[in-house]
């Protein structure tokens, strides 16, 4: 890839998707593959790499007699996208509630609950 | 002049080539062979787009209003994902489960048809985040 700078490969890609003269659902779809690439090759190292990862993995479930992807490799994808996902919303403002309260906002009040408990002051007494 | 335009194109089909190859190897989408390499593939992209998304509202000067926007898209998006995802597990299961006699192929059938239905369903929803991260980063 000596010679072209990736900036100048996404703007070439990205023009490629808009002038590419194809018809039907097959050229909508390259249109759309175009775009997702011009997309990642603009946004750096780390969008390509993951993508040439990504075709790499899939090259070897071929190889190894065209066999589906593991429970392992769908449970790796699936919790990088539960991370990503979670900062997307965090960053975004949106409060999505914890399962188990770990920091409640006002632990006095906490406190006060555990002294109404009617076991304690049972044992207290 | 005519020199000067033959530079160009050639330099012009040279880049186009190079374009096409890197398509190549960055579109995990065309080396999947069967449907369950294709729905992992897919899923794949999302991730990897999902992951570009979450960089980008890190960013302290992407508008609250894109990152919302961004957050919209992915939020309609990852549900449909995660079937797609389910969807490849429960046609394993059921192969496995022919296999061994528990089922019959009617099961699979539907199964695949399954898993072809929340291919097609992410694709806009993948296009969507797309386009709000493209919104976030102009």
């Amino acid at each position: 890839m000596s010679g072209i700078s990736w900036s100048v490969l996404a703007g070439l890609i990205r023009a490629l998707s808009v002038f590419a003269p194809l018809g039907g659902a097959q050229g909508l779809e390259l249109q759309k593959l175009l775009g997702y690439v011009a997309l990642l090759l603009e946004r750096g190292e780390a969008g390509r790499h993951a993508l040439e990862e990504l075709s790499a993995q899939i090259d070897v479930m071929v190889a190894q007699g065209n066999r589906s992807p593991s429970v392992e490799e769908l449970a790796a994808l699936r919790s990088r996208s539960d991370v990503a996902h979670e900062i997307i919303q965090e960053a975004a403002g949106v409060v999505t509630p914890p399962a188990e309260p770990v920091d409640p906002v006002e632990p006095v009040a906490e406190v006060e609950v555990e002294k109404e408990t009617p076991t304690r002051r049972g044992r207290n007494r | 002049m005519k020199v000067k335009f033959n530079q160009f194109a050639a330099t012009l089909l040279v880049a186009a080539v190079a374009a096409l190859s890197a398509c190549g190897t960055l579109n995990p989408l065309s080396h999947a062979q069967t449907l369950q390499q294709k729905a992992y593939a897919q899923y794949g992209v999302f991730v990897v787009i999902e992951e570009q998304a979450a960089a980008i509202v890190q960013e302290p000067t992407v508008p609250a209003s894109a990152k919302q926007a961004v957050a919209r898209a992915d939020a309609v998006a990852k549900p449909v994902a995660d079937k797609l995802l389910a969807a490849i597990l429960a046609v394993d299961q059921i192969r496995e489960d022919i296999r061994a006699g528990r089922t019959t192929e009617d099961k699979l059938v539907i199964a695949t048809a399954n898993l072809q239905k929340w291919y097609d369903e992410v694709v806009p929803l993948l296009n969507d985040l797309v386009a709000a991260v493209k919104g976030a980063r102009s």
